[in-house]
Order: C-alpha cells, then sequence, then structure tokens
C-alpha cells in the first residue's frame, strides 16, 4: 500500500504546479463568464437574454470550450515526459510491484485529478447559471459543455497513449487517430444534440484506458 | 489485460477513426452537389417555368423544353416578377379576367419552407407567448417564458419564479376547453420580429390539437375539432399577410394541409401533392394570388407542383431527378460502408454505418490480399489475421493494420 502511495505523492510532485495554474484557469474562466452572462443580461435585459437563448440556442462557457482538452494534454506531459526522459521510466516498472499496477495507478492518478475539475467545475457553473436561468436553460447549458468536459478525459488518456509511446515515429502514426477521435467531443452543434451520442463517447474514454499498457509494453520490450 | 486483446481494441479504435476520417476526406475532395434550377409556375402560359442556374448558354425553359430569352421568362412570370414589370410598364392589368390589384399581389404572397432537421433538433421545451391583441403595432416581450409539458407554467424573468397567478389562469382555460396533458408538442413561431402573433398550435395526449394564445392578457384556448382522420404529426406556424390561414399541419401519413380560418372554425384544406416524409424531404412554397409552386426535395431529386390557390388541388407536376454526385460514385466503389456522426436532416449527433454498393467489396477484397501476402507480419497467423480484418473494415482497416503496431512476444509481466 505505502508503494502506491509513493506513486501517487511522485504523480502529486510532478503535475502540482500544473494543477494549481490550470485551477487559476479554470477559475478564471468560471468568474469571466459569469460577469459576461451579468453584462449581457444589463445591457439586453434577462428577458430578452432568455428569448434569444429560447430561439436561437445555449452558448454560455464559450472559454471552458477547449479548457479541459488542455488540461489533460498537460496532465499526461507533467506525468509521463519526465519518465520518458533519460528512459526514468524503466526505474518506475522495476519497483517491486507488477507493471500493470503502477501504469494502472499512474493513468487512475491522472484521471482523479481530471474529474475532480469537472466534478468542481460543471455543477459550480450549472449553480450559478441557475441564478439566472429556468432549469430548461441550465440543462441546455450541461448538455452543451458536457462533451467539452469528456474531451478531457479522452485526450489525457490519448496523450498518456502517445507520450508513453517509445518510438517518435509511432507517436506521430498515434497522434492521427488519437486527434480524429478527440474532434468527435468537438462537432459545433446546438446544446442537446450530443444526447444520443454521449454514451458513445464514454465507451471511447473506457477503451482509451487500455491504449497506455500497449506504448507500456512497447517500452519494456525496448522499442526505441 | 492480454496484450493482445489491447492490441484488437486498439485496432478497433483507429479502425472507426477511419471509417469516418478517410471517407470525410475523399468526400470533402470529391462531393458536388445537385443544382437544381429554380422553377416557378406561369400563370401566364400554365407551365412550370425553369431558371438553371449551373452556367448553361440558355437558362430559362419551361418544361416541356422551350427555351425563352431572359425577358420573355419575366413577362412569363408576372406574379413573381411583377416589381420589375411594373417599372418597365409591362404588368399585365388581369389574368384569365382577374383583375391585378398591386395590393391584393401583395398580401396573397406565400412564402414557406420546411426542412427536416425542424423536427430532429434539440428544443429547450420553453416558449414566449405574445399578446396576440398588443396596443402597438410592433410586438413586445411579455415580461416571462412558459413551459407545457405536464402543465403550463410561466416563469418570470425578474424573479427566474413561477408567476403562479399566470400559470393557473393558463392552466384552467386549457383544462375547461379539454386539453388533456402531458402536450405532445407545442409549435409556434417565437420570433418577436413577426408582423402579428397568433400563439401556439399544440397537441394533446388525446391526439387532438388546439389553438392556445393570449388575448388582451387573457388566455384563448379552443380545441381545432380537426376530422379524426387527421393524425398530426407536425405544425409550423406561417405568418401570411391576409391572414387567410394558419400556418402547415403535416399528419402522420405525410399529408399537408393549411389551417384556414373560418369564421372562427378551423377548416384544413390539404394540399395537392404526394405524401411527403418529414425525415427526408425539404418543402418549398412559393405562392401568389392565383398559383402556388410548391417543391418536395430529397435524395432522389425535386418534385415540383403547381396548386390553384385557392382550392389547393393540382395543375402541373414536374420531376427532376439528382444528378449523381461524385462523391456516392466513389463511395460505391473504395467504400461498401463508412461511418458517419452528422446529417443534413438531422441536429443530433447520431453515429450511422452507410452502406453503399456490393461491388466496393472487390476493393477490400483486393486490399486484403495486398495486406496479407505483401505488408503484414511474417507469421501465418498473422497474415490471415490481417486478411480477414481488411476483408470486413476495408481501407480503414488497412490503415489500421499499418498505424498500430502488431504485438510481439514476451509480454508485460502480468499484463
Amino acid at each position: 500500500m505505502f508503494m502506491y502511495q509513493s506513486i501517487i505523492y511522485k504523480e502529486w510532485i510532478k503535475t502540482r504546479s500544473m494543477i494549481v495554474l490550470m485551477a487559476i484557469v479554470f477559475l478564471g474562466a468560471g468568474i469571466y463568464s459569469f460577469m459576461k452572462i451579468a453584462e449581457t443580461g444589463r445591457l439586453m435585459g434577462m428577458i430578452n437574454y432568455w428569448e434569444g437563448t429560447i430561439e436561437k440556442g445555449v452558448s454560455f462557457f464559450e472559454y471552458f470550450k477547449y479548457l479541459p482538452l488542455l488540461l489533460g494534454i498537460l496532465l499526461a506531459v507533467t506525468q509521463y515526459v519526465p519518465e520518458l526522459q533519460f528512459k526514468r521510466l524503466k526505474l518506475t516498472l522495476h519497483l517491486p510491484l507488477p507493471e500493470k499496477n503502477i501504469i494502472a495507478v499512474m493513468l487512475a492518478y491522472g484521471l482523479a485529478v481530471e474529474l475532480l475539475f469537472i466534478l468542481i467545475t460543471v455543477p459550480l457553473l450549472l449553480l450559478g447559471l441557475s441564478f439566472g436561468f429556468p432549469r430548461e436553460i441550465v440543462w441546455g447549458a450541461f448538455w452543451l459543455i458536457l462533451p467539452w468536459f469528456l474531451a478531457g478525459l479522452a485526450a489525457y488518456l490519448i496523450a498518456s497513449w502517445i507520450c508513453l509511446e517509445p518510438q517518435w515515429k509511432q507517436r506521430v502514426l498515434d497522434f492521427i487517430p488519437g486527434a480524429g477521435v478527440i474532434s468527435f467531443f468537438f462537432m459545433g452543434v446546438k446544446a442537446g444534440a450530443y444526447q444520443p451520442f454521449v454514451i458513445y463517447l464514454v465507451g471511447f474514454i473506457l477503451l482509451a484506458f487500455a491504449f497506455s499498457f500497449y506504448s507500456a509494453i512497447r517500452f519494456k520490450e525496448g522499442k526505441s | 489485460m492480454n496484450k493482445r486483446i489491447i492490441y484488437i481494441i486498439l485496432l478497433l479504435f483507429v479502425t472507426i477513426a477511419g471509417l469516418w476520417g478517410i471517407p470525410e476526406l475523399v468526400k470533402t475532395a470529391t462531393s458536388s452537389k445537385s443544382h437544381y434550377p429554380f422553377v416557378y409556375f406561369s400563370s401566364v402560359k400554365k407551365k412550370l417555368m425553369f431558371r438553371e442556374s449551373d452556367g448553361r448558354k440558355n437558362p430559362f425553359h419551361d418544361d416541356e423544353g422551350t427555351v425563352y430569352t431572359d425577358d420573355e421568362y419575366d413577362k412569363s412570370l408576372p406574379l413573381f416578377n411583377f416589381r420589375q414589370l411594373t417599372v418597365n410598364g409591362e404588368m399585365p392589368d388581369s389574368i384569365d379576367g382577374i383583375a391585378i390589384d398591386p395590393r391584393e399581389l401583395r398580401v396573397k404572397m406565400v412564402n414557406f419552407r420546411y426542412a427536416p432537421a425542424e423536427i430532429h433538433r434539440p428544443e429547450t421545451g420553453l416558449y414566449i407567448m405574445y399578446e396576440s391583441l398588443p396596443k402597438k403595432a410592433k410586438l413586445e416581450s411579455p415580461g416571462d417564458v412558459f413551459r407545457m409539458k405536464d402543465k403550463i407554467e410561466f416563469i418570470d424573468d425578474e424573479t427566474n419564479t413561477l408567476n403562479q397567478k399566470k400559470s393557473e389562469l393558463f392552466q384552467s382555460a386549457l383544462l375547461k376547453a379539454g386539453y388533456t396533458f402531458p402536450a405532445q408538442w407545442t409549435y409556434g413561431d417565437l420570433n418577436i420580429r413577426k408582423p402579428y402573433d397568433e400563439g401556439y398550435f399544440s397537441l394533446d395526449a388525446k391526439d387532438e390539437l388546439y389553438h392556445i394564445k393570449m388575448v388582451n392578457g387573457r388566455p384563448f384556448v379552443k380545441n381545432t375539432q380537426l376530422d379524426s382522420t387527421i393524425k398530426p404529426a407536425y405544425f409550423s406556424m406561417l405568418e401570411v399577410a391576409d391572414k387567410r390561414f394558419y400556418g402547415f399541419l403535416f399528419d402522420k401519413k405525410g399529408n399537408v394541409y393549411i389551417i384556414e380560418e373560418a369564421g372562427g372554425k378551423y377548416n384544413p384544406v390539404q394540399l395537392g401533392i404526394d405524401p411527403v416524409n418529414l425525415d427526408t424531404d425539404d418543402l418549398m412554397i412559393l405562392g401568389n394570388m392565383l398559383y402556388w409552386t410548391v417543391s418536395v426535395q430529397n435524395e432522389s431529386g425535386k418534385r415540383v407542383y403547381a396548386l390553384g390557390a385557392q382550392t389547393l388541388e393540382r395543375v402541373r407536376d414536374t420531376f427532376i431527378a439528382a444528378s449523381p454526385d461524385k462523391w456516392d460514385v466513389v463511395a460505391g466503389k473504395i467504400f461498401p460502408f463508412y461511418l458517419t456522426f452528422q446529417k443534413k436532416t438531422n441536429d443530433y449527433v447520431v453515429p450511422q454505418i452507410n452502406f453503399t454498393a456490393y461491388l466496393a467489396l472487390f476493393c477490400n477484397f483486393a486490399l486484403a490480399l495486398l495486406i496479407a501476402f505483401l505488408i503484414s507480419g511474417k507469421s501465418k497467423k498473422q497474415k490471415i489475421f490481417s486478411g480477414i480484418y481488411t476483408l470486413v473494415f476495408g481501407i480503414a482497416g488497412a490503415v489500421a493494420l499499418l498505424i498500430v503496431p502488431a504485438p510481439t512476444p514476451n509480454p508485460l509481466k502480468g499484463a
């Protein structure tokens, strides 16, 4: 158990500066989003704002569109790029634990951080919105931002897969389908349009959990 | 997890990306949209007049192939080009003995469009009830919005809370008129810039269509008492200048009606067109005081009808087949199936496997041989697997096999 705690602590040491930085960025984006919403409400009048939203669709929190994605990529980079430098991962995988468990704990750490950001940010954004908007519009906002936040989880897993891959040529090849699948989360559609598709996005995320193990296997096999 | 299982998952992941991404790229490079001509019924020649938009030398002709000059074309459509003809002093005083009054000409104009995405898109479920008898010429914002599913509820914009009094007033009016909740659907025009307001048409739980609006701050609710053979599927409100009708009703069989205002009653008049498919067909109606031109367009082509403006009975019709899209030809040769997530007729993101032609299986077969014998790993088992995988998934499968490195022995300990 101590060993796992040590791995988690190591991941925290590697990522803490970035996490603090991203927390500040998320907070800033949240405060600015609500300032903009309040300003639009004041200038247009709330009823016109409601009417515009009902007629043209929900468009709050645009500043958050790529933030979870960025967080996912930065998390993977800060966690795994140091491991790949001078092949430190070799040392990590030599700990007296099954290698698959070591990789799983590292991935779980990253996913937990990303999930923590999601579970704090999404309810706070929706709660804030619910003070000024009817529940249907709040619900619409949820459906709009959900794929963006899920993209953060997918981006983390795909970026981890690419970062852990030992060969540069293979990293470039992995990037192409990875970027293609990430684009599934950003199809630029109306709030709610993703309702029938979210289950598939979750499926992609679950599958993507396995990818990093393949990169680690290749690393272990000495591919470089 | 077993190394081979992860390999298969990765292969499938890259294949799915390829099944969508590769055809999408080919489509962008090859797609050629059908250019349909603009078609309008000539009240003078009693023929459907075409204006082609594909850059051909003689773009103006009728449905019998007679070619016209620009000037002849304009003159054959006086009710469409009346502004130009009036300026030129060429506007006829009457057509078929009916005097052409400029005011009547304007108020009888109908311009309506329907696209399948209208019924396949996410809605907020909130509506705005304008005052239908406003004191000023312009419509004004009511200061609240309403929801209507299990009951009608008005939400005040200042407090973001229920307006109990107004909600109860409308709820009791609806119940008194016989409306049965939950509502199946409610359609109206939410745009404040519309010329006048007629509220909403709503289908109740018993398939009865109700007209709901607000008059002098009071609820107006009326059962349209449509014939029980008409099963409403969709209603699209249209504000026409002469207030002859409320809008277009589509029933479940695909028949299209206007709901005429008939002395406080609601009179459905069926359009003399073949049933339309609400899920696939685009509809465009351009009407004038004598005839309506109705265009119904889908993947197979565009059918155009001319209807008498009063009876809405069919006078003439024609069909323009869709020109083959280069993309369809290419897809039919190299992709037996491909993946899409979005469609023109649907605003939702829905994964869909599109099958093209069996002929494309030859492409898969040839590719499978190539992959199995020339490119893939040395072991016989690997060759057979790669061959079968490419045979099933085609180009996307082959690309996935090339991208994802095949596993070698000595798996990760414990993985």
